[in-house]
């Protein structure tokens, strides 16, 4: 494997350097029809993503701008709720470009047995602003997607 | 300083400042856990570093007072210090080693054999061991 770059997540504009684990969830709802062995496709079904990363000694100096996208308090939501109508909160990794996605939980450890070291877990859900960015997110995954195996 | 090659130091282990006698080996062991961090992209970005700790393991022979009083210490759970430190010569790496509130977590006070005096066994925890003046060098 060798020595590779060690390329952030991007949350919004929050570089997260040390990701663990990275977890996207998607598909399409399907409801079975009664009397019958069809099934009705619906729509799809709400993109998430679960994101487990460290904050490490000087980046846990991040928390507050990860909170700020979170609207965790009424005072931040004022601030950042306008500009969120506009577009959501881009997650950008290697291998996926996902717009238009939403801080829905935020969980921040510290415990004992690593030292100077914030463990964050971020659940983020899609929430489509308008079709132009959902058509160009889709693009951009798309492209991404395919080229990133080749990277 | 003495020949390097050849050992002539004699070392003294004290236990809150009482010198432990017949003894036949103590070795304290600094735990100083790391361990690498990977990412989803790269491997080993960092460490992340656990709480420290240490240990030490005492054997001596089971006479005079010292296993005696080490074996009540051990009772009561009371904390005392323990340090090594060259009595004759200079050869030893430092000058002197201390471990400062000491806890057994088992004592072996005295097995009884057929040959030779009983031996006694004492294994405990070491809580303060990083302190600017814990290890004295030369």
């Amino acid at each position: 494997m060798g020595d590779r770059p060690n390329i952030p997540v991007l949350v919004g504009a929050v570089p997260l350097l040390a990701v663990t684990s990275f977890v996207v969830n998607e598909g399409y709802k399907t409801i079975g029809i009664a009397g019958s062995t069809l099934k009705q496709m619906v729509a799809p079904t709400t993109k998430t993503i679960s994101i487990e990363a460290l904050l490490m000694n000087e980046f846990r100096a991040l928390r507050p701008a990860l909170e700020a996208m979170a609207l965790t308090s009424r005072g931040l939501a004022s601030v950042t709720a306008p500009l969120l109508k506009l577009a959501g909160i881009p997650v950008v990794a290697k291998t996926s470009v996902n717009l238009d996605m939403q801080i829905t939980s935020l969980v921040f450890t510290q415990d004992s047995q690593m030292r100077d070291v914030l463990k964050v877990t971020i659940g983020l859900t899609n929430v489509p602003r308008t079709r132009l960015t959902g058509l160009l997110g889709g693009a951009l995954d798309v492209a991404l997607g395919a080229g990133s195996a080749f990277i | 300083m003495a020949d390097p090659l050849n050992w002539k130091t004699r070392l003294e282990v004290t236990a809150d400042g009482k010198v432990i006698s017949a003894i036949d080996s103590f070795t304290p062991t600094f735990n100083t856990q790391t361990t690498p961090l990977h990412s989803i992209e790269a491997d080993n970005i960092g460490a992340i570093f656990h709480p420290q700790t240490a240990t030490f393991t005492m054997t001596l022979k089971a006479i005079g007072p010292a296993v005696a009083e080490l074996t009540k210490l051990s009772l009561q759970g009371t904390k005392f210090d323990i340090s090594v430190a060259e009595k004759q010569g200079n050869d030893w790496t430092f000058k002197k080693l201390l471990f400062r509130d000491c806890l057994v977590t088992s004592a072996n006070p005295s097995n009884v054999v057929i040959d030779g005096a009983p031996t006694a066994t004492f294994n405990g925890i070491i809580l303060g061991f990083t302190g600017d003046h814990d290890q004295e060098l030369p």
